[in-house]
């Protein structure tokens, strides 16, 4: 089993979390917002940090940290809000996930990127796509698509469920 | 009386009660003729007109036409008079536009002849 | 058996009478349905009675005239003269057969057929199948495909003293189509010239008829060497590029050799409307505008009858563009809401006034694009008539369904969502409100009874009302059955309204058998709540003997919502006005005296109330003083306690998006002034939500 997604050159776009260094593909990236006010809604899980005016549209934000079992973001002026467009049952959805902060967008042959190794991160090995190589670190390209997915957004609901009763 | 004429060098009213047909045409144009020349504003009041027909509207319209090239006024009192919007609207005399020939563009029939 | 027939005669001969007068009526207001009603009526008793009572050559030929009247009550059949002389000949013949049947001798069958046959030309041809069995459809070719005529009509000057009157020409023209008639004064000499007893006139006639070009003509078969006569047919569809709209009137006056394509030119260069102009500039005379004018407005009302089957969607837009739109319009409202806040602080005059001019654009704006999304209610309405007409049949019960207000627009949605409570009520009406015939007899009610059902504007609402002349609610039925459910305590007092409003609690259901037509499980909390999902209220009020009204208050449109913005911490929340009844304080004194309950006194009144602090799990200390909104809904009054109350806030509703799907209390979000988001919240699932979790705790 390999990774048969990558196999061309891509751009990623970098950034951190707790110190360490994640990647998005930047076909996923819409844009990247500097920390704005985030309403709160009721009966959602903690990652769930609210949602955002984005010029009009109602967008949900994710707290990366929380939603990886790190603790919760606490805001600085490097505090940022990437705006992904990912997939939901085949449907087009756009949400926000709240980073420490944005580093850098990466160019990565696929010779550059191992599959993702079944143990030793901090995360669930389903959410990586591989890890990309640079230097001597690592970085962890998330598969956001999956980490957004149906059973993950019903498993949300579920825990709101739960906080309900 | 059915014909009844108010004279005076500013103004003649002709007011015109029951019924005014064909028959009358012609003592009606005389009337209308020398109220002409006699006066600068003419009134024609119909309110109290139950009949008439084509032959008078045709006159009203000529005579109108004349008041229009001597420069004075000539208007149609018609108030309340249903049978007289009736038969104008009848006719398909109403108009939106008024004649060219007259630069002021009034015209007899333009206006609401609704009941 | 002689006496059933006598005290038919008699009543027959007063229906004869009522059926007159009304058709004396009728032929004065030939479209009022009620004299059309009352028509109709009168023939159905006529005939019903005359075959109970042995008179089956009365109730046969009434049955033939009751079926016109039938069509012209559906508004198949237009009310005309003829119809109307026709109708009345057929009482003379119908009273002079309950006059033979006295003396035995034989009925006048020639005028029976001649009236008949007469009644069955003025049909439209495809109704000519109600009588099957009669003559073949031969008469029936002088009506036709409707068209459009310009008939130029000028007689010779010698008209008038041969005592022809063009007038009465006109008139029947008339009477055969929609017709426009202009004069043409311009021949008219001046005064000196004039012959008075000559005609000078001459007209052009536009008509739009379903009549032969021969019956056309006939009109004016004994002038015909009288006077000069042009038919022409115009042409309403002028090939596929030309439909959109009939041709300028510059080109009906080029095309008729009026006007020069200079002279059209130079009056289109200068900007004014032309018709005027080319009379001033005595291009033309002005009745020749006049008629070309009289052309187009009848092209084009062809031309909308033709297409009224296409009802009024001209352009089909996709659902999602128009949601776009909205989307749109909504941010644009936002950020206009936030310049105007800017603009108001920097003292900027010349700021102010471009502020100012755009919000009250972008309010047209909102507006537009809101009303693209209405739809008139007559189309669910006339889908009405057909189930009134069906279940009453089905029923045996004799019920008509009249409607008005069928104009009143609103937002597409709602009407889509609006359609299956209006099946359950006016199932309702006929079911449960509308009693049997006979009842209705005894009881001094006409035995048909009437549905009503009418739309209305009132503010941002639009009102739909469900009428009924029926047996009414009965209070102590519905009381009752619902101390039998155990809904309400047996020895409760409760008001008319109340009681009445018991029939929306889930599973109350009054009818004493279940029939196919309700009953089926399906009650009126779901018509309540489904009501409610629309932001919509239901009210129901009624008087035993004479009926039930139920009035539906429905929002215009559903993106948009007046709601009450209130904040708990530093989240802000929206409640539908619409939900809202009141404000009261609630002060830390009030929530010890009611020793840990969350109950509160309002004028008297206990009413629960809901913390939304911890409904929504917000940290953090409450106000001395807090606020609690009072709200109704189907759960009844219940109050949700929050921090502050902001304001009225009329807000465009926003998708929240489906991660939050599962999050029941709330029904979307907006964008406040400031651009931060507020949630909307869902009274009614809110409640249902508490109640459920306390419930489930104890």
């Amino acid at each position: 089993m390999s990774v048969p997604s990558i196999t061309t050159t891509s751009q990623y776009l970098t950034f951190t979390l707790d110190e360490e260094v994640f990647a998005l593909d930047i076909s996923k990236v819409r844009e990247v917002l500097d920390f704005i006010s985030v309403a709160k809604v009721p009966r959602t899980p903690d990652f769930m940090l609210g949602v955002i005016n984005l010029r009009g549209s109602v967008v949900p934000v994710v707290d990366m940290r929380l939603k990886f079992g790190m603790t919760k973001t606490e805001k600085s002026v490097n505090t940022c809000i990437i705006i992904v467009e990912i997939e939901i049952d085949e449907e087009a959805t756009i949400l926000g996930a709240l980073v420490d902060s944005v580093q850098e967008v990466l160019d990565l042959d696929p010779e550059q990127i191992e599959p993702p190794p079944r143990i030793g991160t901090r995360l669930d090995t389903r959410f990586i796509k591989g890890m990309g190589k640079r230097d001597n670190d690592f970085i962890i390209i998330l598969d956001i698509d999956k980490i957004f997915s149906a059973e993950e957004v019903a498993a949300a609901a579920e825990m709101s469920e739960a906080s309900a009763a | 009386m059915d014909l009844e004429v108010t004279s005076s060098a500013e103004k003649t009213v002709v007011k015109l009660k029951e019924i005014w047909t064909i028959e009358r045409t012609g003592e009606l144009k005389i009337a209308l003729q020398e109220a002409l020349r006699n006066s600068e504003d003419i009134v024609i009041d119909v309110e109290n007109l139950t009949s008439t027909d084509l032959c008078i509207l045709q006159l009203f319209c000529s005579a109108h036409a004349l008041s229009v090239k001597l420069g004075k006024s000539f208007a149609l009192y018609e108030h309340k008079s249903e049978p007289f919007k009736t038969i104008v609207r009848d006719a398909g005399l109403v108009r939106t536009i008024g004649c060219h020939r007259n630069p002021n563009k009034n015209c007899l029939w333009t206006g609401d002849w609704k009941s | 058996m002689e006496s059933l027939k006598d005290i038919y005669r008699t009543e027959a001969y007063e229906l004869l009478a009522e059926l007159e007068t009304s058709l004396l009526a009728l032929e004065e207001i030939p479209g009022d349905s009620e004299l059309i009603g009352r028509v109709f009526r009168a023939l159905h008793t006529i005939k019903g009675s005359g075959a109970m009572a042995g008179f089956e050559d009365i109730a046969a030929f009434t049955h033939e005239i009751e079926t016109v009247f039938d069509l012209v009550r559906n508004k198949e059949l237009h009310v005309t003269k003829p119809l109307i002389d026709l109708t009345l000949q057929a009482e003379d013949l119908i009273r002079s057969m309950l006059d033979v049947s006295q003396d035995s001798s034989p009925i006048d069958t020639q005028r029976v057929e001649f009236i008949t046959d007469s009644l069955k030309q003025l049909l439209p041809k495809t109704n000519s199948q109600h009588f099957a069995d009669a003559a073949p459809p031969a008469q029936s070719e002088d009506r036709q495909e409707e068209k459009t005529l310009r008939i130029y009509f000028r007689p010779n000057p010698d008209i008038f003293s041969r005592g022809t009157n063009p007038l009465l020409l006109l008139n029947e023209l008339r009477e055969m189509g929609e017709c426009s008639v202009i004069a043409h004064t311009e021949p008219i000499p001046e005064l000196e010239d004039l012959e008075p007893e000559h005609c000078y006139l001459s007209w052009d006639v536009i008509l739009t008829t379903e009549h032969s070009l021969n019956a056309i003509k006939d009109v004016f078969i004994f002038v015909e060497d009288e006077c000069d006569l042009e038919i022409k047919v115009i042409e309403v569809a002028d090939g596929e590029e030309e439909r959109g709209s009939p041709k300028r009137l510059g080109e009906l006056l080029i095309e008729r050799g009026l006007v020069s394509h200079e002279d059209l030119q130079e009056a289109l260069s200068s900007q004014r409307r032309i018709g005027e102009l080319l009379v001033e500039r005595g291009v033309v005379e002005a009745s020749m505008v006049e008629t070309a004018l009289a052309e187009q407005r009848h092209v084009e009302a062809a031309r909308s009858r033709q297409t009224v089957s296409e009802q009024t969607s001209s352009i089909g837009v996709r659902a999602e563009k128009l949601d776009t739109l909205v989307n749109l319009v909504g941010e644009m409202v936002t950020v206009q809401a936030r310049l105007s806040q800017v603009a108001a602080g920097m003292e900027n005059p010349e700021l102010l006034s471009i502020s100012e001019e755009v919000e009250r654009l972008t309010a047209e704006l909102r507006d537009n694009t809101m009303s693209i999304r209405m739809l008139p209610l007559a189309t669910t309405f006339s889908k009405f008539k057909r189930l009134v007409r069906d279940l009453s049949s089905e029923l045996g019960k004799e019920i008509v369904l009249e409607t008005s207000g069928g104009e009143t627009e609103l937002d597409k949605t709602v009407i889509e969502r609006l359609n299956g409570p209006l099946v359950h009520l006016i199932r309702n009406c006929i079911d449960h409100g509308i009693e049997a015939p006979e009842i209705r007899k005894a009881a001094g009610k006409p035995r048909e009874g009437t549905v009503r059902l009418s739309a209305m504007h009132s503010g941002a609402n639009v009102l739909i009302l469900i009428e009924d002349d029926g047996a009414g609610l009965n209070t102590e039925a519905i009381r009752s059955k619902a101390v039998e459910r155990h809904l309400i305590p047996a020895e409760t007092e409760l008001s008319e309204k109340e009681i009445f409003s018991l029939i929306f609690a889930p599973g109350f259901s009054t009818a004493g058998k279940i029939t196919s037509v309700s009953g089926r499980g399906v009650g009126m909390d779901v018509v309540k709540r489904s009501i409610e999902m629309l932001r919509g209220s239901i009210d129901i009020s009624s008087r035993k003997g004479a009926g039930t009204l139920i009035t539906l208050k429905l929002p215009l449109t559903l993106a948009i919502v007046d709601g009450l913005l209130v904040e708990v911490r530093e989240g802000r929340y929206v409640l539908p006005l619409s939900t809202v009844e009141e404000c009261v304080e609630l002060s830390r004194e009030d929530v010890a005296a009611s020793h840990g309950r969350h109950i509160t006194r309002v004028r008297g009144e206990i009413v629960p109330y809901i913390r939304l602090r911890e409904c929504f799990d917000i940290a953090g200390t409450p106000p001395e003083v807090e606020q609690i909104v009072i709200t109704e809904s189907a759960g009844g009054k219940v109050g949700l306690v929050v921090d502050r109350v902001i304001g009225e806030h009329q807000t465009v509703i926003k998708n929240i998006g489906r991660i939050f799907r599962d999050v029941d209390e709330l029904s979307g979000a907006t964008i406040l002034g400031d651009g931060t988001v507020a949630l909307i919240i869902d009274v009614p699932k809110l409640v249902e939500g508490v109640e459920r979790n306390q419930s489930a705790i104890q």
